[in-house]
């Protein structure tokens, strides 16, 4: 029996191994359908409560049977409209003896739960409540009492009536309760925003809310309305922190984000700081913007051109050596700029462009005039109807009128050779894959090519989820080449299956096995 | 101390420890690698985002308004979108977001909507995807979904990252967030490649008891010998 029982044991052991496992691993067969989602936890703003008096119309009955001598049900309905805020409930309970009517003097018991107030029947003032108690004499012949109210400053009023008046000796009970006014609530208007104190080790990071810039550490930010905050802390050298705050009504969240140094530069790099006068230079170095005078840019070492550009000014231009770990100071004083003149001979009534801005027409003396043309190449277009476009990069010396003779040639006569081209038609199966011709990204289908030089290209077509298309086109000058594709599926990859448990434990009973025979050989 | 067990009973107690040991080994090399996995997983759809995010120009989002999906300026950003994420067949959609304090994200720019007008989100349309905290933080940074999720458009992963306008405003400022879907049955794919350890723990428990059992009884043929 020993033998199974231990067989059992390792039985269990495994499906309990594989229990912890195997459902991780059958992850990659899993979809993302069958992902259940974390459940999200919304915090929500706490706000100050508010106490508020409430108006509750208070409807008691009290149906109370009595059962000597005779069977009477007597029901008293008290409506009382009160302002309160204790909920202790008002319990009128009137206990009337019955008998028979006569003549003499009777008594009404008038019971309350406060000394000191003041009782009324039908309006006059009879009595003060004393040890819970106040007892008037009545004549049971006399006019009957309607209506008893029960009274004092600061409670409320009781009113009610006795079932009927006593007969000579009676005692004719009447209890009634009365409770404290509530005092009118303070008016404190509830606190509707709360504050983020924010401060960064080190100190001075810039710290954004909701990805818009604020202060820099330390700084507080009040007048929030309560609710989740997406705050970050950057300070140069170090990698940014970031996080979501949730603001409460009246409170403040703080924000103490510790930086850590960014990790290092796959090299060692050089600063150099760069200042101009005036500043707000743009600048670029290696043809990229950096940013604008002063500050410093962090550079590989080596050579590196740096360009200084301000409006107004002429470009301020330096090559410099950056050396590692060591800052170099560039300090440009940029001089205004130097402007010459350009005197534009070409054809009456065409228009003149400067970088893409018009200069005007030329007259029809031939000859148009520009002054102020700021000194360096710049790029002259003259262009007229029926005409072929004249294009040229001309350098304009500061001080100097410098000619342009820009002669325009007709249409049709145009003596540059346009190379041959044709076209490529393409529609595909699917449609939207993307077009390469000759490994250049040229749009999606269907679309029709054309400029493309005549002879042989390499046409490819991709899309997601289909096998690229590659063809060789051949393109004839002046014409139209179709292509029509149909696309093929790719081929769906088997999702890898993680070890199932069927494997996991028959693995085990093999092993329990191979365990089993060797004992049964001893 | 003499233990008065049998040899049959020691040979089983080594054995059952044996598997415990190696199972319990198996099993946290598992879960470590899988948390390697997804680590590295999101450091790179992180990355990939936010590298992205960078190349959009958050000037060209201005004044964009529901209508505009033909407009020239939205079909630009749309082109560029597509081209970014069309250097990796992994990256199913790029969009833009725009987020709002109240944690709302409303699509500006659906990359697919110049292909798929029908299928794709509109301007304005509110993003129903779960990770409404994740969107949220990136405005601050690169994020990444906490798990696959399923929304109207399909079973996604995404990522997401702040589109600042450093260029023309110099605080960096976060005008938009771009996200990227990864499909959830790629992401799982690559996230859940651990079969060769569970496969490996287990020859290793066969070979162990095996041997286990294997020297034991040798042992004690050699003593009644």
């Amino acid at each position: 029996m020993r033998k199974p029982c231990a067989l059992l044991i390792i039985l269990v052991l495994c499906v309990f191994c594989s229990a912890i496992a195997v459902p991780v691993a059958a992850d990659g067969d899993t979809p993302g359908t069958n992902v259940t989602m974390e459940p999200t936890v919304t915090l929500k703003p706490v706000t100050a409560p508010t106490t508020e008096a409430t108006t509750v119309p208070t409807t008691v009955k009290t149906t109370e049977p009595t059962t000597i001598p005779t069977t009477t049900v007597t029901t008293v309905v008290t409506t009382e409209p009160t302002t309160r805020v204790t909920t202790e409930p008002t319990i009128t309970l009137v206990t009337i003896p019955v008998t028979e009517p006569g003549g003499g003097k009777g008594y009404i018991d008038t019971h309350c739960n406060v000394d000191g107030a003041s009782v009324y029947f039908d309006g006059s003032y009879q009595c003060m409540i004393a040890q819970g108690i106040c007892t008037v004499g009545v004549s049971p012949t006399g006019t009957p009492v309607s209506s008893i109210t029960v009274s004092k400053s600061g409670y409320t009023t009781w009113s009610g009536s006795p079932a009927h008046m006593p007969s000579d000796g009676e005692h004719v009970e009447v209890y009634s309760t009365i409770n404290p006014l509530s005092t009118p609530p303070t008016t404190v208007p509830p606190v509707q925003t709360g504050t983020i104190y924010a401060q960064s080790s080190p100190a001075g990071a810039a710290i954004y809310l909701n990805g818009n810039f604020y202060g820099y550490s330390p700084v507080t930010i009040p007048n929030l309305a309560p609710g989740s905050y997406s705050m970050k802390a950057s300070l140069s050298g170090y990698t940014p922190d970031t996080q979501v705050l949730s603001v409460y009504a009246g409170q403040t969240a703080t924000y103490y984000p510790v930086l850590q140094p960014s990790p290092p530069a796959p090299r060692s790099t050089g600063t150099v700081s760069v200042s101009s006068n005036p500043s707000g230079a743009l600048i670029y170095v290696d043809g990229s913007y950096q940013g604008k005078t002063p500050m410093t840019v962090t550079l590989y070492p080596g050579s590196h051109m740096f360009r200084l550009s301000l409006a107004g000014y002429t470009d301020y231009t330096s090559t410099l050596y950056v050396n590692a770990n060591s800052n170099q100071n560039l300090n440009a004083d940029l001089t205004p700029a130097v402007y010459g003149t350009a005197q534009v001979t070409s054809l009456p009534g065409a228009s003149v462009f400067i970088d893409s801005n018009s200069q005007g027409k030329i007259p029809s003396s031939g000859t148009l005039t520009i002054h102020n043309v700021a000194n360096g190449n710049r790029l002259f277009k003259v262009t007229a109807p029926g005409y072929n476009d004249w294009l040229n990069t001309v350098y304009i010396q500061p001080n100097v009128v410098t000619p342009i003779n820009a002669v325009l040639t007709q249409i049709g006569t145009n003596p540059t050779p346009v190379p041959a081209t044709g076209g490529i038609e393409i529609v595909s199966t699917p449609t939207g894959a993307e077009i390469y011709v000759d490994n250049l990204f040229k749009g999606y289908t269907p679309s029709t090519l054309t400029g493309i030089a005549a002879g042989e290209h390499q046409v490819l077509l991709k899309y997601t989820g289909y096998i690229d298309y590659t063809q060789a086109v051949t393109v004839n000058a002046g014409q139209t080449t179709p292509l029509a594709i149909n696309m093929q599926s790719a081929p769906t990859p088997t999702p890898a299956s993680a070890p199932s448990l069927a494997i996991f434990i028959g693995g085990i009973v093999m092993a329990a096995g191979i365990g089993a025979v060797l004992r049964r050989r001893s | 101390m003499t233990c008065s067990c049998s040899q049959p009973t020691k040979l089983w107690t080594a054995a059952v420890l044996v598997v415990i040991i190696i199972g319990a080994l198996t099993t946290f090399a598992y879960t470590s690698e899988q948390n390697a996995l997804k680590g590295a997983t999101d450091m790179g759809m992180k990355a990939t985002v936010g590298a992205m995010a960078t190349q959009v120009h958050a000037g060209d989002l201005a004044g964009l308004q529901p209508g505009d999906e033909t407009s020239e300026k939205y079909l630009a950003v749309a082109k560029s979108l597509r081209n970014m994420r069309s250097m990796d067949d992994n990256i199913l959609n790029a969009y833009i977001l725009k987020v709002y304090p109240n944690r709302t994200a409303i699509f500006l720019v659906d990359d697919l909507s110049p292909l798929d007008p029908q299928g794709s989100a509109k301007i304005g349309e509110v993003s129903t995807a779960p990770d409404e905290m994740e969107i949220f933080a990136a405005l601050s940074g690169p994020t990444v979904s906490k798990q696959p999720y399923t929304d109207k458009y399909g079973s996604f992963m995404s990522a997401y990252a702040p589109i600042d306008d450093a260029v023309t405003d110099s605080s960096g400022n976060t005008v938009a967030i771009l996200g990227i879907d990864v499909s959830a049955d790629d992401y799982n794919h690559y996230t859940s490649q651990g079969g060769l350890i569970i496969l490996t723990g287990l020859v290793s428990m066969i070979l162990a008891v095996g041997a286990i059992f294997f020297f034991g009884t040798r042992r004690e043929e050699e003593k009644r010998e």
